[in-house]
């Protein structure tokens, strides 16, 4: 692993269990020439209960669920784990932490972080 | 008095015993298979006194790729969650996510009106109201 790589932790860290019942969120990281894409799987989870937070190098990826619209009554089966959806992953110096998109659709939050300018391939042109 | 007029025991999701079914005869079908290698989206039902609303989590599935059907009592949810594309000279450093195709089957613990059921895909989470047909609703019978 280079220096300015991102690392995923294995998501299991001790503030999640101050906050009650977490859930690691499946993650998928690809990289490409200028950036590093993650990928969370966070279902059932509105945009504004994300909190994406950035310190020490550190990338950390906190989701409420809102309570499933369910009537009340009893619950047949429950195979879905209750819990914040909690993930962190550390982010090396070869990131321009000041350019990082984030966005969320169908619930998977996609972020964006940039590579810097000296971590970035480029042609050396010889002379 | 109220009296809760129920003929149909509550049956277990069938989806149980299909795995029973698998681990048995090895022999599966195509469609079981599909859903066994691609693991099972995570489904709860809770059932209501006019209703069950069953609830699927399916991130990163779009609303044309699901299909829900009704048959006998029984309940399918099928689809596929395409697999991510990444641009050319990227390449993976992780992939946890579960992609393609999946199904999901469970006998529904009523009868339901297949014209009244009613489905919604909001954020990766696919929630599927199921309102009681009329005869399995509870009713209040008079004392003559």
């Amino acid at each position: 692993m280079t220096k300015g790589e991102v690392t995923v932790k294995t998501g299991h860290s001790a503030e999640s269990d101050v906050n009650g019942l977490c859930r690691v969120p499946a993650a998928d990281v690809y990289e490409t020439p200028d950036a590093y894409v993650l990928m969370l799987d966070l279902p059932g989870v509105e945009k504004d209960a994300i909190t994406l937070m950035l310190d020490k190098g550190e990338l950390r990826v906190q989701a409420k669920p809102s309570e499933q619209k369910q009537t009340p009554g009893r619950l047949l089966f429950s195979e879905m784990r209750p819990g914040t959806f909690t993930r962190s992953f550390t982010i090396g110096d070869g990131i321009d932490t000041n350019s990082i998109d984030a966005h969320f659709d169908k619930g998977v939050l996609t972020v964006k972080l940039y590579k810097n300018a000296q971590m970035k391939p480029r042609e050396i042109s010889i002379n | 008095m109220l009296m809760r007029i129920n003929q149909f025991p509550i049956l277990s999701p069938s989806w149980q015993s299909v795995l029973d079914l698998e681990s048995v005869f090895g022999a599966i079908p195509s469609q079981a298979y599909a859903s066994r290698a691609s693991r099972l989206p995570l489904m709860n039902l809770a059932e209501g006194e006019n209703e069950s609303v069953l609830t699927v989590e399916l991130p990163g599935v779009n609303k044309e790729d699901v299909k829900i059907s009704l048959e006998g009592g029984l309940l399918t949810v099928t689809g596929e969650r395409k697999a991510q594309g990444i641009p050319e000279g990227a390449r993976w450093l992780r992939s946890e996510s579960i992609n393609g195709k999946f199904v999901r089957t469970l006998e529904l613990p009523h009868p339901v009106d297949p014209k009244t059921i009613t489905a919604e895909l909001k954020n990766g989470i696919l929630s599927v109201v199921l309102p009681k047909a009329e005869e399995a609703r509870p009713r209040e019978i008079t004392i003559r």
